[in-house]
């Protein structure tokens, strides 16, 4: 059970960065 | 790990006599046992991170280079610029004194469908009312006629025929469709003006945001020919005044407002990813296309807004060509953003609100 939970934050945590980097770069994108 | 027992050969030699099941063991669970050595573990758990950055930042990067489609719903999601009137504390009581008539098509040959909501005094006056289009803001890829509906209402009840615009909207539709409909809502609203009690020959425009740029095209496009033939307009209708709040109408100076999310908007609108190279962007700018014959313009605009220097070369480009200019342009620090004049809380825009409906009866009545 542990390494699946380790593994789902580590996918969850780069869509999560992914979209906040997306998202700073359309905001900044003047 | 206890140490495997000692023995000795019939040579003399020490070797290590391991127990048949680990002596036994397959490449595979060596490497299953090496995996587990810290400095293995280490350097794949760093190989880990180094793809989930690269996955990371490398992905979004290359999204946002290659498609305005996700920042345009991104956007449309997160931010919700000019969507949202607060109205004043007698609303209902006003709202009970103008008549809806909502949803009349809006026919223009080869685009998406658009259509207006048109608001009137229940009860009509003697005389035919001044009609007002009004184009919603939303950075031309969000919002529709709806956001605009309190404020519409409130105008309505000043004894305006007020048809607010639902146009089609980027990055579906680009440049001009939306000028396109706004002119052939404007020929509608003339052409249906006995309907409503509107008087035909006085019409204004007006909108806010993205939908101020759209009104100042479109109040150009009814005054400069040159404009109305390029974008493949007929016949234009007399427009009596352009109300424009908070928009952005010098595209050679916008990308230095900072106005967030531009980007997005403009490729959405031009459909081209660096803007400022798109073929008609002059178009777009209302400060090149005015001509003597513009319409007198009311414009406002917040002290915080991005796009204050936007109003302030509009006017500085109308007096130029001594086009009358009314209303404020906030230079007191007073805290009014972007989209203020719909926050009737605020003094400044219950005071704008009592400015506009001046205007309109300056210039809107009988000639």
């Amino acid at each position: 059970v542990i390494p699946v939970l380790k593994w789902s934050a580590v996918v969850l945590g780069t869509l999560v960065l992914m979209v906040v980097v997306y998202a700073v770069l359309v905001a900044r994108g003047g | 790990m206890p140490t495997p027992p000692r023995s000795r050969s019939s040579h003399g030699a020490q070797f290590v006599a391991f127990p048949p099941a680990v002596a036994g063991r397959s490449a595979d669970r060596v490497d299953a046992v090496n995996r587990g050595r810290p400095g293995i573990r280490c350097r794949r758990r760093l190989l880990t991170l180094l793809i989930v950055l690269v996955v990371g930042l490398g992905t979004p990067v290359l999204v946002y280079r290659t498609s305005v489609q996700p920042g345009a719903a991104l956007v449309k999601a997160v931010f919700t610029y000019g969507t949202n009137v607060t109205p004043p504390s007698d609303y209902t009581v006003i709202a009970n004194q103008v008549t809806e008539t909502p949803r009349l098509p809006i026919e223009v040959r080869d685009a998406p469908p658009a259509s207006v909501d048109v608001y009137a005094p229940t009860v009509r006056p003697r005389e035919a009312m001044p009609m007002v289009l009004w184009v919603h803001g939303g950075g031309f890829i969000s919002g529709t006629s709806e956001n605009v509906h309190d404020f519409a209402v409130l105008l309505a009840q000043q004894g305006f025929v007020v048809a607010s615009l639902d146009y089609a909207l980027a990055p579906a539709a680009h440049h001009p469709v939306p000028v396109r409909q706004g002119a052939a809502a404007l020929r509608d609203l003339v052409a249906s003006a006995a309907r409503f009690g509107g008087d035909p020959s006085s019409v204004f425009v007006g909108g806010d945001s993205a939908g101020a740029q759209i009104a100042g095209e479109l109040a150009a496009v009814q005054t400069n020919r040159a404009l109305a033939g390029a974008i493949g307009l007929g016949p234009a209708v007399p427009v009596r005044g352009a109300i424009l709040y908070c928009g952005l109408y010098d595209m050679r100076t916008v990308g230095g407002t900072g106005f967030p999310a531009l980007r997005t908007y403009l490729w959405s609108y031009t459909g081209v990813r660096d803007w400022t190279s798109f073929r008609d962007i002059d178009q777009l700018s209302v400060t090149a296309q005015v001509t003597p014959a513009y319409p007198p313009t009311f414009l406002t605009v917040g002290d915080t807004d991005p796009f204050r220097s936007q109003a302030v070369g509009l006017a500085a480009a109308l007096r130029a060509q001594r086009v009358p200019v009314a209303g404020q342009i906030h230079t007191e620090p007073a805290g009014l953003g972007h989209e203020y004049q719909f926050d009737f809380g605020k003094p400044a825009a219950v005071a704008n609100f009592g400015a506009t409906v001046a205007f309109l009866r300056r210039y809107g009545g009988p000639r």
